[in-house]
């Protein structure tokens, strides 16, 4: 088979890992070799989903033995079947690299004859790219569960980034819908990935020779929408990877039936819409300093498709508002509607040489057809209405209906924000 | 009334901030020299371009204003927009004179400006990183062809130049007829008339397919969304992305 037909199928089977993201590395290119990396990230086309290209993404094969429910690459798939040798992605990463079509490689893989053979394949095209070719490009590479662990810490050695996806947000999904893959297999290793990352660092630090270790960090993936697990359920287990074991991010990824199965739920399309709410929230809890308690709960278990999860948080919080914006401190500002980390930080710097007024802040950057809800500037309310619940709601709903919201709402979680800041 | 003219070069520029601030004029207006078709009314002063008087202004203004307040006076100036050099004279003088810091200043409208344009002129670099695609011509070297709105092919020249560090490529901005060519060590502006014949390599059309192919595969079906993908990249940007229909094998 040629190359050309082994990426057709290699290539479609890898699409549905939402991850494309390059930033995070700043390797150097060495004397000689080829490639560096930016750590912010580049796209170099977008695809007609939308969704930015900036690495190579491929399978190394899509021969599953596995049977897991939701993928398209199951044994029992009827599907064409190919695999690349070490070389051949190698090479065509080097050639595409070097006409400026990609940032570097995403290599992932189906289990193909067992976990270990398959890790080993992925070394080995790492091997092959850093070591022959001097590739310092990006590079972001699958652990395969279940391989031994030694071959996993060797790809962490040559990788800019590493991810396992859990894919399914419980045990017990896990269970019914990918039997094969054992929750520890998943779980382990990433653990261990996440100590390993603060190990290496530390190492660095007294002997200089110690290699980078997944410089970028490591991610996962989760699906949405292919089994019960509620929004609330899926945030708290975000809040717990990013706490215990050092994530740098989680994915989600809408869930889509690609194969007939009678244990997955019929769906019209892929939910969208809640995939979107999740990467807001997942947002809040990395940068705004949000706990995944305070977004939503028991009682509140799934998000609210009209307001995004911030508007959503300060509408059930008017009693936290209005805030002053002479005085509110950093985070508090950062939890008004309309004011990002830009403007909250201009906010402080420009309060301290005179105190705002209403024109000023104008300048200053937030959105205050939002913001003016929730603030007080030099102690006037903004909204011109009186500071009533019930009429703020209303209003804010109002506001939002007039949106055509279509084209942007996707735009965000796309945009990867750390990619597009040159 | 003075009307200042330079040569269009940056180093002309900057040797125009020189002699304006040493003998602490503001011109009423600046001109390219061949911009300029004569003004009955006002002097016009014909700006001599000197590379060390340049370098004076751009070491003091690096040092005492700071790299960044530099780079923005430099990013606008490429910009190319008409009157932007005013709006930079301003923002230099204010830094220099007053000694307010540039970074807090939200209301003076040339600071504004040379702000505002330097993003753009900074975002298109930043496109244009991932944007550009090179060609592998016969002899292994790589071409890069596009149409930039401003004149950034020097500011991605050191990008390339890390990355593609053992290479031989060539960056051609076929709208202002100009290259940066690197030979593997160091590169240079020229004039697009001194480029090599352009012939492409043997495997280049392979790799042109299987990278079409890659951006066919790679596009979810059910996420099926060309407006977003329009915001993203502008149909102004497609001529030469090969990935984009029509687009097979041409220089
Ligand atoms: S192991 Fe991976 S590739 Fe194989 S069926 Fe399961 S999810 Fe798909």
């Amino acid at each position: 088979m040629d190359t050309r037909k082994k990426v057709e199928i290699l290539a479609e089977a890898a699409k549905y890992d939402v991850s494309c993201s390059s930033s995070g590395s700043s390797r150097a290119n060495q004397k000689g070799g080829i490639g560096n990396a930016a750590p912010s990230g580049i796209c170099h086309s977008w695809s007609s989903d939308g969704r930015c290209i900036s690495l190579l993404k491929l399978l190394f094969s899509n021969d599953c033995i596995y049977d897991c429910a939701y993928c398209i690459n199951r044994a029992s798939n009827h599907k064409p079947r190919a695999s690349f040798t070490a070389e051949e992605v190698a090479k065509l990463t080097i050639n595409f690299y070097k006409r400026n079509y990609i940032e570097g490689l995403f290599l992932s893989s189906a289990v193909f004859l067992n976990p270990d053979y398959t890790m080993e394949q992925l070394v080995k095209t790492l091997k092959i790219l850093r070591n022959s070719y001097q590739f310092n490009g990006y590079i972001h590479v699958k652990a395969i569960p279940g391989a031994d662990y030694r071959l996993i810490r060797q790809a962490g050695e040559l990788a800019d980034r590493m991810s396992i996806n859990i894919e399914l947000p419980s045990r017990d999904s896990l269970k019914s819908l990918a039997p094969q893959k054992k929750a520890t297999d998943i779980l382990q290793p990433m653990e261990q990935i996440g100590t390993d990352l603060v190990e290496y660092k530390e190492d660095k630090k007294k002997f200089k020779s110690t290699p980078d270790f997944v410089p970028a960090g490591h991610t996962t993936q989760l699906i949405v929408g292919a089994s019960p697990e509620k929004d609330f359920q899926i945030l708290k287990l975000s809040e717990g990877l990013y706490n215990r074991f050092n994530l740098k991010r989680v994915y989600y990824s809408a869930f889509m039936p690609v194969t007939p199965d009678k244990r997955l739920p019929a769906v019209s399309g892929p939910p969208l819409l809640r995939e979107h709410r999740l990467y807001q929230a997942d947002w809040l809890l990395r940068f705004y300093n949000f706990g995944a308690d305070e977004i939503l709960g028991p009682d509140r278990p799934d998000f609210n498709l009209d307001f995004d999860p911030k508007l959503d948080w300060a509408l059930n919080n008017l009693d936290k508002f209005p805030v002053e914006v002479n005085q509110a401190g950093y985070w508090q500002l950062l939890r008004v509607p309309g004011i990002g980390p830009t403007s909250a930080r201009r906010i402080i710097s420009a309060r301290k040489e005179a105190r705002l007024s209403p024109d000023n802040l104008k300048k200053l950057g937030p959105v205050l057809k939002r913001a003016k809800y929730f603030i007080l500037c030099d102690g006037k309310y903004l909204a011109g209405i009186p500071f009533d619940p019930d009429l703020i709601k209303s209003r804010v709903a109002r506001d939002q209906k007039g949106k055509n919201q279509q084209l942007s709402l996707f735009a965000e979680t796309n945009l990867d924000k750390e990619q597009v800041i040159g | 009334m003075k009307t200042y003219l330079y040569d269009g070069t940056f180093t002309g520029f900057m040797t125009l901030i020189y002699w304006t601030f040493k003998d602490k004029v503001r011109p009423t207006k600046i001109f390219k020299q061949a911009d300029f078709h004569g003004d009955l009314f006002s002097e016009t002063v014909k700006i001599e371009t000197d590379g060390e008087l340049a370098d004076k202004v751009i070491k003091s203004a690096k040092a005492k204003l700071s790299t960044r307040v530099f780079r923005k006076a430099y990013y606008s100036f490429l910009s190319e927009f008409p009157g932007i050099e005013l709006a930079i004279f301003d923002y230099l003088y204010l830094g220099f004179a007053d000694r307010v810091n540039l970074k807090k200043n939200w209301t003076d409208s040339s600071v504004l400006k040379v702000k505002k344009v330097a993003r753009k002129v900074s975002r298109e670099r930043h496109r244009f990183k991932g944007l550009l695609r090179f060609r592998e011509l016969d002899q292994g070297i790589l071409y890069g062809p596009y149409k930039p709105d401003y004149n950034i092919s020097g500011l991605l020249a050191p990008h390339f130049a890390a990355r593609l560090a053992s290479e031989q490529w060539i960056i051609h901005d076929l709208g202002r007829k100009m290259a940066v060519i690197y030979n593997g060590k160091s590169w240079l502006e020229i004039s697009d008339d001194l480029l090599p014949r352009l012939e492409l390599s043997e495997q280049e059309a392979d790799y042109q397919e299987i990278w079409q192919e890659f951006f066919r595969s790679i596009a979810i079906d059910e996420r099926y969304n060309p407006e977003l993908q329009a915001n993203f990249i502008p149909y102004k940007y497609r001529e030469f992305l090969l990935e984009f229909e029509n687009q097979d094998r041409r220089l």
